[in-house]
């Protein structure tokens, strides 16, 4: 029982420990229980990619020095970067790959960012061991840290009415700025393109033989935030080869293969094959036009 | 810190809830212009509040992001060309899975790598992640900067010079754009304030700090790179010159040298093995400077030289001091002279900013407001600076200024010395603070120092960009307010949908099209079987170069937009008077070629190159 107590005073005497190790087990727990949730998991990324490797390496640094506590912030930031960017230079003359696609989370890089993170925490611990110096009391980078923590703990407990109006203010931007970000559209458009026989974008019928009869594939996609009527119309020196009429709601989209009859009589050299797309109630110029050049032999 | 201050007040609440709220009237300005109004409003109140608060860090840190967002916040895609080309690279680590060469060829990582490994890690789209991020880690460079500032000047000269930095034209552009240059300059002033704190303090643990700053400004950015080299020269040996006390010189030698060593070493070290482009730049310009095939090498050993002799020679400082000291005597005479290599300075910079040097350029002239503002109140600013404590100061601005009017000059070659003047804005924005603290404490009013703070960081922030950002259009030529570059800023939902339709059609071949199309969508499709032309004008096989990409495929495609025939840029038509695409030019794509796709705005022509 007391070796237990003692157990908790030893690790409750070393509040970064702590701190690292929780944050290692958000980082590296959350992913698999919300896989590629990005909205979730890009707080424990950041925290566990920019912030924790230059966390404890600023520590090590600094560990009885102060330095103004912004600039330990950044050093945090810039820090955990280069460490991260020097486990891939590492990994690559390796030739080890830096991700794992199956499990991105026991990815290479980040198992040795981890590594170096440890290191430097376990050295940081090292340094404040009292083998090694006379006093093992926290150091001031660490006690400058927490103190900081301790502030905005103690600010959530003292505020008063405007404090709180004006966070809730916040929040409500912060949500309302989610929700018309996610609905906020593209500018409407509608997509008039052709597709070869096979549905790609090479090999058309550009070369016939005489008696074949070529064909393609004309798609519409409705991206007009609306629903749309169009008219299809195929023509070759401006008799028309065929007419259809196409429904489509919003976002959705249409692919039908096309049959082109060369008219006879002008059936030898390049002909113009014209695929107009008219609006069904502005038929009198064409809203998209596309056209392909066929050589019969 | 002391939060106390601030929190009384629920300032820094207030703070965060205008800059919220100035966000996201500005994503919303898109659809709404108007709202840009309401936007300019705010960032005028939100400038106003941070001389509010004893320690004005936590609202400068909301300000500056919010104004690095501007670009990010106002267009769904990211802008121009270059963040395209980030983007590309952060999208070939993730599917190459390493930082090979062959795999990663720009070879500077820390952006590319953070934003991927942040991607695989959440599954969030890294475009999402560049347009968000970056400009956080930008932030930190203005952050530093007061920082530094406020420990060796004053809380004002600290503040004015941060937010004089911040809507800096050269500076708010490239630190706004999500690219490379936007952490490699934070990364460069986070680098000088350690070392200088290093070599000052003589401090180990800052000299370790920088032990890991400096190899990541390696990593970032090549020319932030270079410009640190110059700017500690300049400060170092200034300081230790002509500033350091006597008794400290020996070690802050030693400090200041173990810094320049740091810098070498991973600098030839990764620029060596990894960037030999930039690296033989580096050598012929030595090898230029010294006689020599050697001359690295003499420059390593006349840098270190340099650093030794105060240790060794400690008398030779005391020479100098007096002979500066006689100079600083005949204030008003050094800075006649000051004023005229200005007036030069000034004429070879207007020359090439105006377009005409060897580089077309067409700025609007109200672009030109920040960048004039910021040389009169240096002009001022410097003459308070002609003393031994603040000459390390006036060493960097005269080091930039010299290397950005030897590039626009030509007699350095350089291939955009635009990308030069950011860097001088750094000692330029506090120079200038300098200058205006001195003529605000004439008029003695604290008030009105804010209010004209606040006016002058507004207006700049409103002029810095291309008109398309503030005023929602691009105008008609021969108005004042016409910036053709308006045309490329943004990426449109149509171009984007292009490029899209041509990767998910598995699009493989040859594809022509102008420079900035040519960025997203090498970006977006990002494809080995894809070859983006947008060096020679499309649709035209007579030229002879388009020869050897036309042998390389069989399938040839133009992208055309609609913008194309108002504004369009071919390979190297950045630096000559721009040429849109001529109606003959459109007619012969329809003539010879088969129309494939349309969306309203895009086309894109297709011709089987075998047949």
């Amino acid at each position: 029982m007391m070796e237990k107590r003692d157990l908790v005073q030893k690790i409750s005497s070393h509040p970064v420990i702590i701190f690292f190790f929780v944050i290692v087990a958000i980082s590296f727990l959350l992913p698999y229980f919300f896989p590629g949730n990005g909205y979730i998991l890009i707080v424990p990324g950041v925290l566990f990619l920019f912030f924790l490797p230059g966390f404890v390496i600023t520590n090590l640094i600094f560990s009885n020095k102060e330095i103004p506590s912004i600039i330990r912030y950044i050093l945090f930031l810039v820090i955990s970067t280069t460490v991260l960017t020097g486990v891939a230079i590492l990994l690559t003359t390796l030739k080890i790959p830096l991700f794992n696609p199956g499990i991105p989370v026991i990815s290479p890089l980040f198992l040795g960012v981890l590594f170096v993170s440890v290191c430097a925490l376990m050295l940081g611990e090292l340094r404040r061991s009292p083998c090694i110096r006379s006093s093992p009391s926290i150091p001031a980078s660490e006690k400058k840290f927490l103190s900081d923590i301790r502030y905005f703990r103690n600010a959530s407990h003292n505020i008063d009415k405007l404090s709180i109006c004006l966070l809730a203010l916040i929040i409500s931007l912060l949500i309302g700025g989610y929700f018309i970000s996610t609905t906020n559209q593209p500018a409407p458009s509608t997509e008039f393109y052709l597709l070869n026989d096979e549905g790609k974008i090479i090999d058309y019928p550009l070369t016939i033989s005489a008696n074949e009869t070529p064909s393609v594939m004309a798609g519409i996609v409705n991206y007009e935030h609306t629903r749309m009527d169009y008219v299809l119309i195929i023509v070759q020196d401006n008799m028309t080869l065929s007419r259809q009429n196409v429904s489509l709601n919003d976002n959705e989209k249409w692919l039908e293969r096309q049959s082109l009859p060369m008219i006879s009589g002008s059936n030898s050299g390049k002909q113009k094959i014209e695929f107009r797309l008219y609006k069904k109630d502005e038929i009198l110029e064409p809203y998209r036009r596309l056209h392909i050049w066929i050589t019969q032999q | 810190m002391d939060y106390t201050t601030i929190t009384g007040k629920n300032i820094v609440y207030a703070q965060l809830f205008l800059a919220i709220l100035a966000a996201l009237l500005l994503y919303l300005s898109g659809d709404y212009p108007v709202l840009l109004i309401l936007f300019i409003i705010l960032f005028f109140i939100l400038a106003c509040t941070l001389f509010l608060s004893k320690t004005p860090l936590i609202g400068l840190f909301f300000l500056v992001v919010l104004a690095l967002s501007i670009l990010m916040l106002r267009f769904r895609y990211l802008p121009w060309g270059d963040p395209w080309y980030e983007y590309q690279m952060t999208k070939q680590i993730i599917l190459g899975n390493s930082l090979d060469l062959l795999n990663y060829p720009s070879q500077l990582p820390i952006i590319h790598l953070s934003i991927a490994a942040l991607s695989v890690y959440s599954g969030m789209d890294p475009l999402m992640i560049q347009k968000f991020f970056t400009p956080v880690l930008s932030a930190c460079g203005i952050l530093v900067l007061y920082v530094f500032l406020e420990e060796y000047t004053t809380k004002d000269i600290a503040l004015i010079s941060a937010l004089f930095l911040l809507v800096g034209t050269p500076y708010i552009h490239w630190a706004s754009q999500a690219v490379r240059e936007s952490v490699g300059i934070a990364f460069l002033i986070l680098a000088l304030y350690l070392s200088y704190q290093s070599m000052k303090k003589c401090r180990l643990d800052y000299l370790l700090a920088a032990l890991f700053v400096i190899p990541g400004l390696v990593l970032t950015h090549h020319l932030a790179n270079l410009m640190f080299l110059l700017a500690w020269l300049a400060i170092s040996l200034s300081y230790l010159y002509c500033v350091c006390e006597m008794k400290s010189v020996k070690k802050s030698a030693l400090f200041a040298l173990g810094i320049f060593l740091i810098y070498i070493f991973s600098t030839f070290l990764w620029w060596s093995t990894h960037l030999s482009v930039q690296y033989g730049e580096f050598e012929n310009l030595m090898n230029t400077l010294f006689f020599t095939p050697l001359g690295v090498v003499f420059f390593i050993v006349c840098i270190i030289t340099l650093y030794i002799l105060p240790i060794f020679l400690p008398k030779i400082l005391l020479f100098i001091r007096y002979f500066l000291g006689i100079v600083f005597s005949r204030k008003k005479e050094i800075y006649a002279v000051t004023l005229i290599i200005s007036v030069i300075f000034a004429g070879v910079i207007y020359n090439f900013v105006m377009g005409k040097s060897f580089f077309i350029t067409s700025y609007p002239g109200f672009m030109l407001i920040n960048g004039i503002l910021m040389a009169l109140l240096a002009i001022i600013g410097i003459y308070y600076c002609f003393n031994f404590e603040k000459f390390p100061l006036v060493c960097w601005l005269g080091t930039m200024a010299l290397v950005i009017v030897l590039t626009m000059a030509k007699i350095v070659p350089f291939v955009d010395p635009f990308r030069l003047l950011e860097f001088v804005w750094i000692p330029l924005a506090i120079v200038s603070a300098i200058g205006f603290v001195q003529i605000i404490k004439i008029m003695k009013s604290e008030r009105i120092m804010v209010l004209v703070v606040a006016s002058i960081v507004t207006i700049s922030i409103i002029t810095a960009f291309p008109s398309m950002v503030f005023f929602n259009t691009s105008f008609n030529p021969g108005h004042p307010l016409f910036d053709n570059r308006s045309q490329v800023i943004s990426h449109p939902d149509s171009e984007i949908l292009t490029i899209n339709w041509l990767k998910t059609s598995n699009v493989s071949g040859i594809i022509e099209t102008d420079t900035y199309i040519g960025y997203a969508g090498r970006a977006l499709v990002n494809d080995d079987n894809v070859t983006w032309q947008t060096y020679f004008r499309p649709g035209n096989p007579d030229d002879p170069i388009k020869a050897y990409y036309y042998n390389l495929h069989q399938n040839y495609y133009a992208l055309v937009s609609g913008r194309m025939p108002i504004y369009s840029e071919f390979g190297e038509d950045w630096s000559k008077n721009k040429n849109p695409l001529n109606p003959s030019e459109i007619e012969r794509l329809n003539q010879e070629h088969n129309l494939i796709y349309d969306n309203g705005e895009n086309k894109i022509f297709y011709s089987n190159l075998s047949l």
